[in-house]
């Protein structure tokens, strides 16, 4: 799904991360851990092509990886803050190419707590809460289906019940083949997960 | 679960008309950005009238134009300012240029986003300039005038889309931005200007109406050419 090779990146002379190798299969999750600043975000933001100028190899098993591949991260909930919640996840839903059903999407957003008031016509994301952002962020998520999802502390802002309810699809994924990198400091998430760890910050 | 990356990529048609509904969308929940260029082209536009005495019915046609043009010049530059700004909060744009979609088409509604909104605010203010400078409201459904308007509009949304992608991320994109923009725009508004005064001062088409319309058009094409040339790339 992904291979990463000798993949070396700074943002000055010195690398801030040098020669990590590590790849992903399906049913694959990789933790990427270190210490703040050790570079877990930028990695994630360098596999995704959002930062350029590293060395070494990224190959995705498909040329338009964008297509198959989903991106969280805690500043990037990719909102539009005066749009509804249900604006907000048809268009990046109608731009993979999926129709999905008015009903369904409702019900997912329900799943995630996201129902009554929260769904009003015309509420507008600003609105929300951090924790009711993410959980949309993460409804898209898992709407969008995607093979490898791309994951930066995912949990931020979540309460106990939601964290578990994403730590349910992370399995699920996994289960039905798809592939994780995902940067967390929350163990929560990957209790009982069987996962590799990529340590970066020298060792 | 797992199975979407085997669906059909969006089209490029649909992801521009895709886009260019959702920026819609942002205009119409947040009327502020629809409203404040207008009211801008309105105080330049009541300025002009109460400061500039009445003139000879000679250059008259000539200076409503420029006021026109002038007015709705700053005040599309305010529109130009804001085309990126929905993309830029909870980085949008980030997740734009990782959705499978053509970066030109990610432009290319950009620019179909700023005509529609340039051309309302155009529309209002030609209306209120020629009903301030007493001229006859009927110029404003000549195919001439009307013609000429547009590839003002056109040049200058390019110009204006071209330069807010390119200072989307930026740290001084306030002031990086009229920087670029008003020496760039000189070309699309003085031609726009001189082919629109040539025509409302004698009202058939003459050389200098058409060399005008030529640089117009030349500038329209190297703008445009430019903006989706230049677009932000997706990969």
């Amino acid at each position: 799904m992904l291979d990463v090779t000798d993949l070396t990146f700074g943002f000055g002379k010195k690398p801030l991360f040098r020669g990590l190798c590590f790849s992903v299969a399906a049913g694959q999750l990789i933790r990427v851990d270190g210490h703040n600043g050790a570079g877990k975000s930028t990695l994630i933001s360098v596999i995704c092509g959002l930062i350029s100028g590293h060395t070494g190899s990224i190959r995705f098993a498909d040329d338009d990886f964008r297509k198959w591949t989903s991106w969280v991260a805690p500043d990037a909930n990719g909102l539009f803050p005066t749009l509804s919640a249900v604006a907000n996840l048809e268009f990046w839903l109608r731009l993979r190419n999926q129709n999905i059903p008015m009903q369904t999407l409702r019900e997912c957003l329900n799943a995630w707590g996201i129902s009554g008031d929260w769904l009003q016509v015309g509420l507008p994301v600003s609105k929300f809460s951090t924790g009711m952002k993410r959980r949309l962020a993460l409804a898209r998520l898992q709407l969008e289906n995607s093979k490898l999802w791309l994951i930066d502390e995912p949990l931020f802002g979540l309460d106990e019940r939601a964290c578990l309810k994403f730590k349910n699809h992370v399995m699920e994924h996994l289960q039905a083949g798809g592939g994780v990198v995902v940067v967390t400091h929350d163990a929560r998430l990957l209790d009982g997960i069987e996962h590799q760890t990529v340590f970066l910050g020298g060792s | 679960m797992a199975s979407n990356h085997l669906e059909k990529k969006i089209s490029w048609f649909d992801s521009v008309a895709t886009l260019l509904r959702q920026s819609l969308r942002v205009d119409i929940s947040y009327p502020e950005r629809l409203i404040t260029p207008l009211f801008f082209a309105a105080i330049v536009l009541l300025l002009f009238s109460f400061a500039i005495p009445e003139q000879d019915t000679t250059i008259q046609p000539r200076m409503v134009i420029a006021q026109t043009q002038l007015a709705i010049f700053f005040a599309l530059q305010l529109t130009f300012s804001r085309a990126f700004e929905s993309e830029r909060s909870d980085r949008v744009f980030e997740h734009l240029r990782l959705a499978p979609i053509d970066s030109s088409a990610f432009t290319v509604s950009k620019i179909l986003h700023v005509l529609i909104i340039g051309s309302l605010t155009m529309i209002c203010t030609a209306v209120l300039s020629i009903i301030l400078q007493g001229q006859d409201l009927a110029v404003i459904t000549d195919p001439i005038f009307v013609g000429a308007s547009i590839l003002a509009l056109v040049g200058l949304a390019g110009l204006g889309v071209l330069l807010a992608a390119i200072t989307l991320r930026a740290d001084g994109q306030a002031i990086l931005f009229p920087l670029l923009y008003f020496p760039l725009s000189v070309p699309v508004l003085l031609s726009s200007t001189e082919a629109l005064a040539a025509w409302m001062e004698r009202r058939v088409w003459t050389d200098s109406l058409r060399s005008w319309s030529t640089i117009l058009i030349a500038f329209d094409a190297i703008y445009l050419t430019l903006a989706i040339l230049l677009a932000p790339e997706g990969e």
